[in-house]
């Protein structure tokens, strides 16, 4: 484990608890990352992180509220009072709620806007201060494909999502000084169990059947992806959004292939 | 190493990034064809790699990827003596500054044909293979030039952002396939090809306008090829990757730059 692509980097992962960001972290401590579980659900987070032990990785759980720049703080000065550094940032946290444009509620926007996008801001602005003085680092956003163009009643989330793809360029560009590399993966939908708990088998293969590679995300796509953009491999690599997403954004006529 | 028993053909394996990426593909396992129309280079780099890697498979092979027979001949090659090419890299391409006006036809024609006509006749004849055995990965070169304008190259700039249009078109074809095909798109990276068709100003000029503040190394594209052949891209397709150090998420330059301006 210590011979990884990642050995010996502090890697925080904002929603390691459960899903995309549980398989990000599992992905990462395999490659000798030193992970972060970063996660409004401490006991979720330390579940996780026992987990990853027991692998023989090494891992750790803190208690965070992305929407919430105080808890934010919080959380970043215990991260480097206890392991020195960060080397790596995973925005992942993220929250959908499908609505019709009309039907959507000022509450729903706030909620949505501020997970999806004042999060991954407070995030990394706190952690800046760290790399710039490391002259280097890596912040990984999670996007999506409602990111690079529309999906039907995700008004509020693609609006968010377009929003963390401008950040991750202009990101990009103002830390490209500090060697400091700033990317964002687009996954469409991605087999995590909320997903699956919370979407009908009927739409998912309404999804399936605009996939070209015709099948759904699973989170280890997504992982290995984001080992991608957190390692030396990609170093030349800034303001880059990758979609991670069997093809579905670069067809923009969603039609099945020789439909 | 990710791509163990892989077989991988590399188009413009002779020199510079593709020679890079050759190198990387057998030490990740591939069996390597370098194909170039420089059959000297290709027997070079092909000579290199076994010098330096005791028990790596690699031939080389000459092509000539304007033209439609020395393509297909390529493939009946690859089938020959390795039944099927798993991977197809395509690293040729060539460039010259002139500005519009002063563009032949000849030239247009000529950096069309090798840039945007050799991919997709390259993408033909090796994805067929791919097509049978339901399974593939074509990693093509596009460039800065895919995404965004450069100025003084409108022949280059044009055929490259074909090459970006060709790359998506064969991912939502070729996906029900199995077969991910994605671009990665290089700025300004220190090969013999682009120190030729550069001065020492340009390149000066040009560094100040890369965020990251260097020019690119053959390694840096080479590794990012390398993601995209192995299996740690198995959900990516019709994807360009900008390697560029920033190049193309900007539309004015660096944070330096600007600071300095204002």
């Amino acid at each position: 484990m210590s011979d990884g692509k990642l050995k010996d980097k502090v890697a925080i992962v904002t929603g390691g608890a459960s899903g995309l960001g549980e398989g990000i972290c599992h992905e990462f401590a395999a490659q000798g990352a030193r992970v972060v579980i970063a996660d409004k659900n401490a006991e979720g987070g330390q579940s996780v992180a026992q987990e990853i032990e027991k692998r023989g990785g090494e891992a750790s759980a803190v208690k965070l509220d992305v929407t919430d720049p105080g808890s934010v703080a919080r959380a970043v000065g215990d991260i480097v009072e206890r392991l020195g550094t960060i080397d790596i940032l995973v925005n992942n946290v993220g929250w959908n709620s499908l609505k019709p444009a009309p039907d959507y509620t000022l509450e729903d926007w706030e909620k949505i806007r501020s997970l999806n996008l004042d999060g991954p801001w407070h995030v990394s602005k706190a952690v800046m201060p760290v790399l710039i003085r490391n002259g280097r680092g890596k912040i990984v956003n999670i996007s999506s494909g409602s990111g690079i163009l529309a999906q039907p009643n995700m008004s509020a989330y693609g609006t968010a999502k377009h929003g963390l793809v401008g950040m991750t360029k202009t990101l990009a560009v103002d830390l490209a000084r500090y060697k400091i590399n700033v990317n964002c993966i687009c996954p469409a939908t991605v087999e995590t169990p909320l997903v699956m708990e919370c979407t009908t088998q009927a739409y998912r293969d309404f999804q399936i059947e605009r996939i070209p590679l015709g099948r759904l995300g699973k989170v280890e796509d997504i992982a290995r992806a984001a080992l991608f953009l957190a390692s030396e491999d990609s170093d030349w690599i800034t303001g880059a959004i990758l979609p991670v997403d069997g093809g579905l954004t670069c067809c923009a006529m969603a039609q099945p292939v020789e439909g | 190493m990710k791509l163990k028993d892989k077989v991988a053909v590399v188009a413009g394996g002779g020199s510079g990034m593709g020679e890079t990426t050759a190198r990387l593909f057998a030490q990740e396992g591939a069996s390597v064809i370098v194909a170039d129309l420089n059959e000297d280079a290709a027997e070079k780099v092909t000579a290199s790699i076994i010098e330096s890697l005791p028990g790596a498979t690699v031939r080389h092979q000459k092509v000539d990827v304007t033209d439609e027979g020395s393509v297909e001949q390529l493939a009946r090659f690859v089938a020959e003596n390795f039944t099927a090419a798993d991977i197809l890299v395509n690293t040729f391409g060539i460039a010259e500054f002139t500005p519009m006006l002063d563009l032949t036809l000849d030239q247009w024609r000529r950096t069309s044909e090798v840039n945007l006509t050799g991919t997709f006749l390259t993408c033909r004849a090796l994805g067929r293979q791919m097509v049978e055995r339901r399974r593939g990965k074509i990693v093509n070169f596009g460039s800065t030039a895919s995404l965004s304008a450069v100025p003084g190259m409108a022949h280059y700039t044009a055929a490259k952002h074909g090459v970006l249009g060709l790359t998506r078109t064969l991912a939502v074809e070729w996906g029900k396939y199995n077969i991910h095909v994605n671009c990665i798109c290089p700025g300004a990276t220190t090969t013999p090809l682009m120190v030729n068709c550069t001065t020492p100003q340009w390149r000066e000029q040009r560094i100040k306008r890369i965020p990251l503040g260097k020019l690119a190394s053959p390694e840096n594209q080479a590794r990012a090829a390398l993601f995209l052949a192995s299996d740690d891209s198995d959900y990516l397709t019709g994807a360009a990757i900008p390697t560029d150090g920033g190049v193309s998420a900007t539309a004015a330059g660096t944070s330096d730059e600007a600071l300095a301006a204002e």
